[in-house]
């Protein structure tokens, strides 16, 4: 392990941030009405990123032939950290976050795009810290495509170790490279990102949304995140702005790399496209069992809690038309990892509650901006499975595991059954964790799973009209963890913790 | 500038590392996963798993686009068929790595002109002039040849009974001025290579680059003491394809030729193309041979095996018993840094020289020569000065090089001579630099001007 050449990099990073946190800074002070701490709150962030960045870049020098796996994963561990440290600094100097650990959890949440908030008057808070709560829907849209993946397209420093760093945070079992050059290959993503981004928020603003609030919820859709500037979430709008950010949550679940092979006109990959069918199918099927138990179920069948006592005349599900577009929103939220919610899908019927728990599980394709366990692992997951069913009925064949015609490694299929242990170890423990803290078993199972697949709303304690104020500071120190776990694909972060990736 | 290599073997990940650190766009291509796989883990570079003699391989690594196509697998057949399709892909400009001699352009009916190849390079014929070369200047650890072999740069190891030792390199320099002009242009000194100024002395140890005239040649070689002795005898261990090759060469100079392998069909072989040589049987570890092949006698031995682990025993085993100069010929890179710490005084790899050669015809237009020195520590390059180039009507001392930069050696039309401070470059002088590889890029765009950065938008990291 090169030390030196990751804390040069994170220096790097540290600058980046600071120049990227000029521009919530610019908004808070463009709202000078607004709450004094902001404007402080964002030049200690700035100077501090700053300085931090001029002293590491300066003091350790970087040597790019050092630059191997683990010195990627360090790099992009750490990295996130400081970022984190140095993004909750606003949020806890303008005094907007009662603690350090509320600021550590909000823009964790920001930066892992999970979504999960401590702010339970969101328009309160958008009036004081408007600045504040356009940083941290800033933040999910720096993390959703990876702020390091940013900095290796823009940085020209890295070289050869800009690739280890990129593969590190780009999700999924097999990072595609477009181009010969890594740096290249993280501009076009972004770019892609980008113009999505803004094509949403022209979208929502054409629909009457004031551009402050567009751009929020444009980060938040692409970047899978799920901050919003209302309490309601997208359940404050209209259908067509539903329908809208439904439509890019869907886009923003998708392997970049296939809007990359789009735009190129290469149509054929895109259909061919394994992983986006498997995407597809699970979201149609979904969409219609959950629609369909919507529509039909008596209103004995809905739970009990918050808001009317008939929930399902209150929603509207007599009418074929907003069961269809509840469902639609909600499993898109659900499956891409956004966590944006229309309803208060808590009171579901039971087979919805549990089909949108499988979903937290699943996430979206491997490539996009979601979280979760990434579909092509269920994939890869399932055939290798039923492998060994073929291998058991006839021993001395030869049956490789197939994606789309493509045999897959069998190395890849290893780490995909390592990523897969390992994930359910560390949701396993942390549940356990939790209830011992004395949440309840829907509270503690959907708390952790909706931190660690970076989605946001759980059931029960944190369901959709939830927050996460209530968790002892110690719960949220756990949960700020899984977020960082789940993003960066555990094994970036749990590697570190591996003596051997130490040892000399 | 986009760049196709074919093959991932050490020729071609070290083609492809120089290549992307420079800021080319290199996609490799290389059936074996294990080989793809350290490139990924390696490089910034596109590595594709798969034949370079497959379309859909071809066009994964973007053979639509690219600008250079280098063949640089062990295959001379799977090379040609490889520029031959790049041909077909509209590629410009095709290198090969290839053996054969048929296609060397002097026959009248077979040429490589058929094949679409722009640049056939082979691998034995330039690392048999390199070993011909160290022959030619015993004691030398490295030589090259620059300014259309007008200037040549040997690098000598300086034991303690020379002269000179001790004196700054300025009195040296005036000192030894009726002989003409040379110039230390670096020195080894305890792994280190120190690009020297006047004020510094020889020590006994160093290992001395210098870049000399061919004129002077002669008479360096008579500085040099002892080791400047003719060659009288040579032990050459392998009649590999290099091994037989050095000797047909060699039999003509030397008085004594001694060639030597295990391989009875290769004996055979060898004695019956070799008109003097001494063929035995055998190799330089059996005493015997040793004893009838006079090895303390002997002036060179070259281990031309294909093993690099028996060449590396066969030379320690062959300084031990005597013979004065060994050299020795490898194909694994990773040994390379290990052998400067043995008692062997050139080692050759073929590979390095090989993508040396290569890189001399990627880099565009101007820059006409490269060489890497040692370890990869230090290049010399030649470069052509353009008329846009800073250089042009300024004397060498007013110029600002970077550090760890030296001109060597200057060319004009047919002339060759080392410059001193008050030399005024012009435009069209070829320009030998002796250059760290940190710097090599900032003095290639000082003499070369806009020419090269816009002909082909090279992008610097």
């Amino acid at each position: 392990m090169n030390i030196r050449s990751v804390l040069h990099i994170l220096g790097w990073l540290s600058l980046l941030l600071g120049l990227l946190l000029l521009i919530p800074a610019g908004i808070a002070l463009y709202h000078e009405r607004a709450f004094a701490g902001e404007v402080p709150g964002f030049a200690v962030a700035v100077a501090a990123a700053l300085i931090v960045g001029g002293f590491l870049k300066k003091f350790f020098r970087i040597d790019e032939e050092s630059i191997g796996a683990s010195e990627g994963f360090a790099a992009v561990t750490f990295g996130w950290l400081l970022l984190v440290f140095l993004g909750a600094i606003p949020f806890r100097v303008s005094g907007a976050c009662p603690s350090m650990v509320d600021s550590f959890f909000e823009i964790m949440s920001g930066f892992t795009t999970t979504g999960a908030t401590i702010v339970s008057d969101i328009e309160g808070f958008v009036e004081r810290y408007p600045g504040l709560m356009f940083w941290r829907s800033f933040s999910h849209w720096l993390g959703g495509m990876g702020i390091v993946a940013l900095s290796v397209a823009v940085l020209p420093v890295l070289g050869a170790g800009g690739a280890m760093l990129f593969r590190a945070e780009i999700t999924g079992p097999v990072k595609d490279r477009l181009s010969p050059k890594i740096s290249a290959t993280a501009k076009m993503l972004w770019i892609i990102y980008t113009f999505l981004t803004f094509a949403e928020t022209a979208l929502l603003w054409i629909q009457g949304m004031p551009l402050y609030d567009a751009f929020c919820h444009a980060f938040g859709t692409m970047a899978t995140g799920g901050f919003s500037t209302k309490t309601a979430s997208i359940g404050y709008y209209g259908a067509g702005v539903q329908w809208t950010v439904t439509a890019f949550m869907f886009l923003a679940g998708v392997n970049f790399v296939l809007h990359f092979q789009l735009l190129r006109g290469n149509v054929g990959a895109v259909f061919f496209n394994r992983e986006l069918w498997f995407y597809l199918l699970v979201l149609g099927t979904s969409i219609v069992v959950i629609s369909l138990v919507l529509h039909l179920s008596p209103p004995g069948d809905f739970l009990p809690g918050q808001g009317a006592d008939d929930y399902r005349a209150d929603a509207g599900y007599a009418s074929p038309d907003k069961s269809f577009r509840d469902a639609a929103f909600q499993v898109v939220s659900i499956t891409t990892t956004t966590g944006y919610c229309t309803e208060n899908f808590d009171r579901w019927p039971y087979l919805c509650r549990w089909l949108l728990v499988l979903l937290m599980f699943g996430g979206a394709c491997a490539g996009s901006t979601g979280g979760g366990i990434k579909l092509v692992r269920v994939m890869l997951m399932i055939k290798a499975g039923f492998r060994e069913l073929k291998r058991l009925a006839k021993p001395s064949a030869l049956f490789n595991v197939k994606v789309g015609g493509q045999t897959v490694p069998e190395e890849i299929l290893a780490r995909t059954v390592g990523f897969f242990v390992l994930y359910f170890v560390a949701f396993i423990f942390c549940s356990i964790v939790l209830s011992l803290m004395g949440y309840d078993f829907e509270t503690s199972f959907t708390a952790v799973l909706a931190c660690i697949s970076n989605i946001g709303p759980g059931l029960g304690g944190v369901g959709a009209v939830e927050n996460y104020a209530h968790f002892s500071d110690l719960a949220k120190v756990m949960l700020t963890l899984c977020m960082l776990v789940g993003r960066l694909e555990i094994y970036a972060v749990l590697i570190l913790l591996s003596p051997l990736t130490w040892k000399k | 500038m986009k760049i196709l290599i074919a093959g991932a073997g050490s020729v071609g990940f070290n083609l492809a590392q120089e290549l992307s650190r420079e800021g080319y766009d290199i996609a490799v291509i290389d059936t074996d996963a294990a080989r793809i796989k350290k490139m990924k883990d390696k490089l910034d570079v596109l590595a594709v798993n798969g034949s370079a003699t497959d379309v859909r391989v071809l066009e994964a690594a973007g053979i639509q686009g690219a600008d250079l196509m280098i063949a640089a697998t062990d295959r001379d057949e799977l090379n040609q068929v490889v520029c031959m399709m790049a041909h077909s892909f509209g590629v410009l400009r095709k290198i090969a790595r290839i053996r054969n001699r048929s296609f060397s352009g002097k026959h009248p009916v077979v040429s490589r002109a058929e094949f679409h190849i722009n640049r056939i390079i082979n691998p034995d014929e330039i690392t048999v002039e390199h070993i011909l070369s160290l022959v030619e200047t015993p004691g030398a650890r490295e030589t090259g040849a620059f300014a259309g072999g007008e200037i040549l740069l040997r690098a000598v190891p300086l034991r303690e009974e020379q002269t000179f030792l001790g004196m700054p390199l300025s009195k040296l320099k005036e000192k030894y001025a009726k002989l003409g002009a040379f110039l230390v242009a670096a020195i080894r000194r305890e792994g280190k290579i120190i690009i020297p100024s006047g004020d510094d002395c020889l020590m006994a140890g160093d290992l001395v680059f210098l870049i000399m005239t061919r004129k002077l040649y002669p008479r360096f070689r008579k500085l040099m003491g002892a080791d400047s002795s003719r060659v009288n005898k040579v032990i050459i261990s392998g009649a590999s394809r290099i091994g037989l090759e050095v000797a047909r060469r060699l039999e003509s100079i030397v008085d004594s030729l001694i060639v030597m392998d295990e391989d009875s069909d290769a004996c055979n072989t060898a004695s019956s193309e070799l008109k003097k040589a001494l063929v035995f049987e055998g190799q330089p570890t059996d005493t015997n041979v040793v004893r009838e092949a006079h090895f303390e006698n002997a002036d060179f031995f070259i281990a031309a095996l294909e093993d690099d682990r028996l060449n590396l025993v066969n030379a320690l085993v062959a300084k031990k018993e005597g013979v004065k100069h060994t050299v020795v010929l490898t194909q694994d890179l990773d040994l390379v840094p290990i052998l400067s710490s043995l008692d062997i005084d050139a080692a050759i790899n073929s590979r390095l020289i090989m993508v040396g050669e290569i890189l001399r015809f990627v880099r565009p237009g101007k820059v006409l020569s490269v060489q890497k020195v040692g370890d990869d520590e230090a290049e010399v390059i030649e470069v052509v000065v353009d008329k846009t180039s800073r250089a042009v009507g300024k004397p060498l001392r007013d110029m600002k090089l970077p550090k760890g930069s030296i001109v060597g050696a200057i060319q004009r039309q047919s002339k060759a001579f080392i410059p001193d401070g008050t030399s005024v470059v012009e435009q069209g002088d070829h320009i030998v630099a002796f250059v760290l590889p940190a710097v090599r890029e900032k003095v290639q765009k000082f003499f070369a001007g806009r020419q090269r950065t816009t002909s082909l938008s090279l992008k610097r990291r």
